[in-house]
C-alpha cells in the first residue's frame, strides 16, 4: 500500500516537475506490478532506489520494461528478467542499468573491463529488492565474489592472511570491480600503487631499492592469503634463489631437530651439517627464523645511505 | 493494613500497571500503524548488548585472536548500536552505526546525506593484529629505538614473554554535493595511525676468520650473529582524494587528485648487544672482534614519503554501437628524508638526503564496437611510465671499490584486441591477443649487481585466448577458457668484473657458466591455463557449480637452476539447495594441487607440492515466525612438501646431510570451523542472538621449531607458536529495536 502511495508520489512529482510524459506514464504503470509483486517493493522500501523524493529513482518499468504481454498473460515473462530462466544476457541486462549508472564515475571504465567481458552483468553481484545490498558489507561482499572466484575463497582462510574472515578488509578496498586502468582490476594504476594505501612504509624511493619490489608486489606475496607467514609465494630461501645465487654454503635444506644437522653426526656423516666451526650462513639460519632475513632484514628496500661496512646496498640494515 | 494485605494490593496494582500497559501498547501500535503509512520519517534504530566468552589461553586463541581482538581474555562485552533516518519528503538519509564497540576492533560511522544533492560522512575504525607468534627474549626496551638484547643464560624459555602486535587506528571524514544534475565534487580524508611493533631482527656473518674488521676465532668467540628485537611501529598515513565528476548521456568526465603522506616517527633503531652470543651450535661465547660493531649499527626504518596524483577519466558513446574510455594520469613520488634527522650518518659528503623522485605517466584508452550484429570487440592500449630521477650518489663502499644506488624505472606498452561473437543457441565465443612491453630502461652503470647472475632490460609477453561461453541464464550454462602467453626479453646483462655495472652477454650459457640464475620474472616463460565452468540449475531449488582451473608455467634458461616449472589445478564443486521459503542449503568442496620445481647449484632439486582438501557446508533457516538459525562447518588442509634430491655435483656433506635427515619436513595447516547462530525475536521490538564458534587449527611450520627443537637466535630468543589450537567461543546478545 505504501509502495503504491510512493509510486503515486512519483507519479505527481514527475508531472509538477515537468517531467517528460512518459515518465509519469512509467509510474502510472509501475502501479500495477504491485498488484501482483507488492512483496518486491515491500522487501526493497528502504532501497536507495525506492527514495521518491530523489528525481531519478527508477521505477518498476524502469528496469523491467512495460511489460504489456506480462501483464495481459503471467505465462508471458517481463520485458527484462535477471536472474533465472528468460533473463537477459549480460550486455542486455547491464545496459538497462547503463542507462542511470553510466553516469557513475565509478562506472566509467566499465565497458570492455575485465568483469563484462566475462558476461558477469551488474545483476550478477547486486541485489535490487532488499533494504541493504550484501556487497555493501564488507563481511557479506566477499561470499559474492567466491562465486566466481573459487581460489580466492580458499586462500583468505589461509594461516597468513588480510583480516577478510573479520570484516575489516573486503575485496573492493583493492579492486575496482567496475573497470580500472590497473592489472587486475587494482584499484590504483598498479598493483604497487593500490597496496601503498595500507603499506605506505614500503613506497620509498630508498637509498638502497629491491628491484622486484618496486616493480611488483605480486612477485613475491599472495596478498588473498598463504601458508608462509608474510603471505608469500613460496617460502625463504626458496623464493630468493629463484632470483638470487645462493649462498656457497648451505647445499641441502635441512633443520634443526633432523638428524646430523646440529653433532652429532648421523648416517654416513663424519661431521654434522653445523659444527663449532660453522659460520653464520648454514642450513639452519637459511633455512630457519626469517631464514634470507634474518641478515637481509630490509627486504623492502633501505634508505641507510652508510658507507660503511657491511654496506646497507645487500639490505643488511 | 496487614502485610497480606499489602501485597495483594501490590499484586493488583501490578496486574492493573499490565493491563493498562498492554492496552497503551496496543493503542500505541494502532496508532503507529496509522501513522507509518502517512509517516514520511522512516526510522529504524537498534541498541545490542552482549557478552561473549572464549575458551583457552593465548596460545590457543593465536590464529583465531589474530584480527578479532578476542586473543588475551576470557571475556568481553559486546555493543554495537544502528539508527538510521529516512525522511522521504526530502530523500535524506541519518545513519549512525557502531560495532564492536566493546573490543579493540571498534568501528563507528556517520552519514548524512541527501540523495542526488549532497552527502557527509565520518568513519573511525581500529584494526588490531596481534602476531600468532608469541617471542620469549631477554630483549629490554622492545618497540623502542633502542632495544638491547640479553643473553638468556637460563636457555631458551627463560626469558620474558613479548606480544608482537600492531593497531591501526583511522579516522576518515568526507562529503560529496551535486553542483547541477550532471556536476559532483566529491572529497575525502583519512588519516591513520599505525602503532606497536613488528619481528624484526639483525644478522651479520663475519667473511672468515681473519676478516679485516670482523673475524673469529673458533672454540674461543663467535663471528656469527642472528638477533632479533621487536622493531617499533609509529606512523601515521593521510590520505586524501578530491573528484569533480561529469556525467551526462553521452560524456562522463571524471577529474581527479589523490595525495598520500606517510610520515614515520621511527627513523633508525638502534640494538644494543651483550658480550656474549651463541655460536651456531649453542655454545656462549664472547663476540668476534668486529662483530659487536656490525651488530650494532644503526638500522633504518621506511622513510617519510608523499605520493602526489591527478589524473583525468572518461568516457564517451559515439553512438549505440561504439564507445570509449580513458584515463590519464600523472603521479610524483617524492622520499626526501634528512638522514641526520633520522639518526642514519656516514652519508656521502654533501649528501644530507635521497631527494628520491618518481615521476609516473599513464595513458589508457579503449574502445568498445558492435561493428556488425552480435561482434562486440574491444580494442585497448595502456601506456605507463615510471622514471626514477633519484639523484645518483656513491652510497657504497666495498673494499675500496665505489659504487652508487641504483635508480628503477620502468616503461609498459600494452595493447590487447578481442572479439566476441553470440553464436545461436545462447553461446557466446571469444577470440583475444595481448602484448605486453617492459622496458626498464638502462641499468645504473655506476650502481652494484651483486647476488644475481644476470638481468635484462626489456620483457616483452604475447598473451592470447579463446573462450567458448554459454550464457549463465539458462538451466545449464557454463564456459570454458584456454590462455597461452609467452614471455622472452632482450638480450641478458650481467654484472661486470670488478662488480660495478653490467656487461652484455652474447651467449650467456657459455659465459655465465652452468651455475647461473636466471629469474623468473625475466627469463623466457611459456604459461598455459584452462578453465572450465559449469552451472546446472537442476530444479528451481537445486543448484550446482563444477569449476576446474588449471595453469602451468615453464621457465626456458640457459641453466636448469632456479625456478623450472611450476603448475595448479584446483578442482570445486557447489551446490546450494532451498528447501523452502525458510530453509536454505548450500555446500562446497575444492580439491587442489600447487607444485613447484626448481634447483640450486651444487645443492638440490626441489619438488615442492601444495595439497590442499576444502569442504564446507552451511544452512539458515526459520524455525517459526520467532526462531531463527543458521551455521556453516567448514574444513581445509593444507600439507606442503618439499622433496629434495641431488644435483650432479652436491656440495661436500649434502648426500650424507639428505641420507640422514630426509630432507626436508612436511608442513600441514589444517583448519576446521564450526559456527552457529541462533535469534529468537521475543517480541516485534526485542531479539535475543546465541553465536557458537569452535574452531580447530594444527599447524606444524618448521620456521621457528621443530621436533622439539627451537631455532635459536644467538641470544636464546625464542619464537614459538603452539602447533594445535582449539577454542570456542559463545556469545549472548540482547538487542532493541525502535521503528
Amino acid at each position: 500500500m505504501r509502495s503504491k502511495i510512493a509510486l503515486a508520489l512519483v507519479g505527481t512529482c514527475l508531472a509538477l516537475i515537468g517531467a517528460p510524459a512518459s515518465a509519469a506514464k512509467d509510474a502510472a504503470a509501475s502501479e500495477t506490478c504491485l498488484d501482483c509483486h507488492d512483496d518486491q517493493a515491500a522487501n526493497m522500501k528502504r532501497s536507495v532506489h525506492s527514495v521518491a523524493a530523489d528525481a531519478r529513482t527508477p521505477t518498476c518499468v524502469s528496469c523491467h520494461g512495460a511489460s504489456e504481454k506480462h501483464v495481459e498473460d503471467q505465462d508471458n515473462k517481463p520485458d527484462y528478467l535477471y536472474k533465472n530462466a528468460g533473463a537477459k544476457d549480460a550486455a542486455a541486462a547491464s545496459g538497462q542499468c547503463l542507462t542511470c549508472h553510466q553516469k557513475n564515475r565509478q562506472m566509467i571504465l566499465w565497458a570492455g573491463s575485465a568483469h563484462p567481458q566475462s558476461g558477469v552483468a551488474c545483476s550478477s553481484c547486486h541485489q535490487m529488492h532488499v533494504d541493504k545490498d550484501k556487497v555493501f558489507s564488507k563481511t557479506a561482499q566477499p561470499e559474492v565474489c567466491y562465486a566466481c572466484h573459487k581460489e580466492q575463497r580458499i586462500q583468505v582462510n589461509r594461516p597468513s592472511r588480510h583480516p577478510i574472515a573479520e570484516g575489516k578488509m573486503t575485496c573492493s578496498d583493492c579492486h575496482a570491480v567496475h573497470g580500472s586502468a590497473g592489472p587486475k582490476l587494482a584499484k590504483r594504476d598498479t598493483v604497487n600503487t593500490t597496496c601503498y594505501s595500507c603499506h605506505a612504509e614500503k613506497r620509498g624511493p630508498f637509498v638502497h631499492n629491491h628491484q622486484p619490489v618496486q616493480e611488483d608486489c605480486g612477485t613475491c606475496h599472495n596478498p588473498h592469503g598463504s601458508n608462509i607467514g608474510g603471505m608469500l609465494n613460496a617460502r625463504a630461501p626458496i623464493l630468493c634463489n629463484q632470483c638470487h645465487t645462493p649462498h656457497v654454503a648451505g647445499g641441502v635444506g635441512a633443520v634443526g631437530g633432523q638428524p646430523g644437522v646440529f653433532p652429532p653426526a648421523a648416517g654416513k656423516q663424519t661431521v654434522p651439517a653445523v659444527t663449532p666451526l660453522s659460520g653464520g650462513i648454514n642450513t639452519v639460519n637459511v633455512w630457519q627464523g626469517r631464514s634470507c632475513l634474518n641478515c637481509h632484514t630490509q627486504i623492502h628496500g633501505s634508505n641507510n645511505p652508510a658507507r660503511t661496512n657491511p654496506t646497507p646496498s645487500y639490505l643488511f640494515r | 493494613m496487614t502485610r497480606t494485605d499489602r501485597l495483594s494490593v501490590f499484586r493488583r496494582s501490578v496486574l492493573a500497571l499490565a493491563v493498562c500497559a498492554a492496552f497503551a501498547a496496543h493503542a500505541a501500535d494502532k496508532k503507529e500503524a496509522k501513522s507509518d503509512e502517512d509517516d514520511p520519517i522512516d526510522l529504524q534504530a537498534s541498541v545490542s548488548a552482549g557478552v561473549a566468552g572464549v575458551t583457552g589461553d593465548a596460545n590457543d586463541r593465536a590464529f583465531f585472536g589474530e584480527y578479532n581482538g578476542l586473543r588475551n581474555q576470557d571475556a568481553y562485552g559486546l555493543f554495537g548500536f544502528n539508527y538510521s533516518r529516512l525522511d522521504r519528503t526530502t530523500g535524506t538519509w541519518l545513519e549512525f552505526v557502531g560495532t564492536n564497540l566493546g573490543l579493540q576492533t571498534r568501528e563507528l560511522g556517520a552519514s548524512w546525506r541527501r540523495q542526488g544533492a549532497w552527502s557527509l560522512s565520518a568513519n573511525y575504525g581500529e584494526l588490531w593484529r596481534v602476531n600468532p607468534y608469541t617471542v620469549n627474549t631477554g630483549v629490554t626496551g622492545g618497540g623502542t629505538t633502542n632495544p638491547q638484547s640479553s643473553y638468556l643464560t637460563g636457555g631458551a624459555g627463560s626469558g620474558n614473554d613479548y606480544e608482537l602486535s600492531t593497531k591501526r587506528k583511522a579516522l576518515g571524514l568526507g562529503g560529496s554535493y551535486w553542483i547541477t544534475p550532471e556536476l559532483q565534487a566529491e572529497v575525502t580524508w583519512n588519516g591513520e595511525n599505525k602503532a606497536g611493533a613488528t619481528p624484526f631482527g639483525i644478522g651479520a656473518s663475519c667473511p672468515a676468520t681473519v676478516a679485516p674488521g670482523c673475524g673469529w676465532s673458533p672454540g674461543v668467540s663467535t663471528g656469527s650473529a642472528v638477533l632479533f628485537y621487536p622493531q617499533q611501529v609509529d606512523s601515521q598515513h593521510n590520505q586524501v582524494e578530491a573528484r569533480l565528476n561529469y556525467g551526462a548521456e553521452a560524456l562522463q568526465l571524471s577529474l581527479g587528485y589523490y595525495g598520500s603522506f606517510y610520515s614515520n616517527d621511527i627513523g633508525a633503531t638502534t640494538l644494543g648487544v651483550p658480550a656474549t652470543l651463541n655460536n651456531p651450535v649453542g655454545t656462549a661465547l664472547p663476540l668476534g672482534p668486529g662483530l659487536a660493531a656490525w651488530l650494532t649499527l644503526p638500522v633504518a626504518s621506511a622513510p617519510d614519503s608523499s605520493f602526489n596524483y591527478f589524473d583525468l577519466s572518461g568516457s564517451y558513446v559515439f553512438m549505440p554501437q561504439l564507445r570509449a574510455n580513458f584515463k590519464f594520469a600523472y603521479s610524483l613520488a617524492k622520499q626526501n628524508q634528512d638522514f641526520a634527522g633520522a639518526g642514519l650518518g656516514n652519508a656521502p659528503a654533501g649528501v644530507s638526503n635521497l631527494d628520491g623522485e618518481v615521476e609516473g605517466t599513464l595513458a589508457q584508452i579503449r574502445v568498445v564496437g558492435t561493428p556488425i550484429d552480435k561482434l562486440t570487440v574491444v580494442a585497448e592500449y595502456r601506456y605507463s611510465d615510471n622514471q626514477d630521477n633519484t639523484p645518483i650518489a656513491n652510497y657504497n663502499v666495498v673494499l675500496n671499490t665505489q659504487f652508487t644506488n641504483q635508480t628503477v624505472s620502468r616503461t609498459v606498452n600494452y595493447g590487447k584486441l578481442e572479439g566476441t561473437y553470440r553464436f545461436p543457441w545462447a553461446i557466446q565465443g571469444a577470440l583475444g591477443i595481448d602484448y605486453t612491453s617492459l622496458d626498464r630502461g638502462t641499468y645504473t652503470p655506476t650502481a652494484s649487481y651483486a647476488g644475481v647472475s644476470a638481468l635484462r632490460e626489456d620483457n616483452d609477453t604475447t598473451r592470447w585466448w579463446v573462450e567458448l561461453r554459454r550464457t549463465l541464464t539458462e538451466s545449464v550454462s557454463g564456459l570454458i577458457k584456454y590462455t597461452q602467453s609467452k614471455q622472452d626479453g632482450g638480450g641478458w646483462l650481467a654484472p661486470a668484473a670488478g662488480g660495478v655495472g653490467l656487461v652484455s652477454v652474447s651467449d650467456p650459457a657459455a659465459q655465465l657458466g652452468p651455475n647461473a640464475i636466471y629469474m623468473p620474472t625475466i627469463a623466457d616463460r611459456d604459461r598455459d591455463t584452462v578453465r572450465l565452468l559449469l552451472n546446472w540449475a537442476a530444479t528451481e531449488a537445486l543448484s550446482v557449480q563444477f569449476a576446474v582451473d588449471y595453469g602451468t608455467d615453464r621457465y626456458d634458461a640457459p641453466t636448469q637452476f632456479a625456478l623450472q616449472e611450476t603448475q595448479y589445478q584446483l578442482y570445486t564443486l557447489d551446490a546450494n539447495y532451498a528447501l523452502s521459503d525458510k530453509w536454505n542449503f548450500n555446500g562446497y568442496l575444492s580439491v587442489g594441487k600447487q607444485t613447484l620445481d626448481q634447483s640450486r647449484p651444487a645443492g638440490y632439486v626441489l619438488a615442492f607440492d601444495d595439497s590442499s582438501f576444502n569442504v564446507g557446508v552451511g544452512f539458515n533457516g526459520k524455525i517459526d515466525a520467532k526462531w531463527q538459525v543458521g551455521g556453516t562447518l567448514s574444513y581445509m588442509s593444507n600439507v606442503d612438501t618439499y622433496e629434495q634430491t641431488l644435483v650432479a655435483n652436491p656440495a661436500p656433506g649434502s648426500t650424507e646431510l639428505l641420507g640422514a635427515t630426509g630432507g626436508l619436513p612436511d608442513i600441514a595447516f589444517r583448519r576446521t570451523d564450526l559456527r552457529l547462530f541462533g535469534n529468537y525475536a521475543m517480541s516485534e521490538r526485542s531479539a535475543l542472538r546465541l553465536d557458537a564458534v569452535y574452531q580447530r587449527y594444527y599447524y606444524n611450520d618448521w620456521g621457528f621449531s621443530y621436533n622439539g627443537t627451537p631455532f635459536l637466535y644467538s641470544d636464546n630468543t625464542t619464537l614459538y607458536l603452539q602447533p594445535s589450537q582449539s577454542v570456542g567461543y559463545l556469545g549472548v546478545t540482547y538487542t532493541y529495536a525502535w521503528k
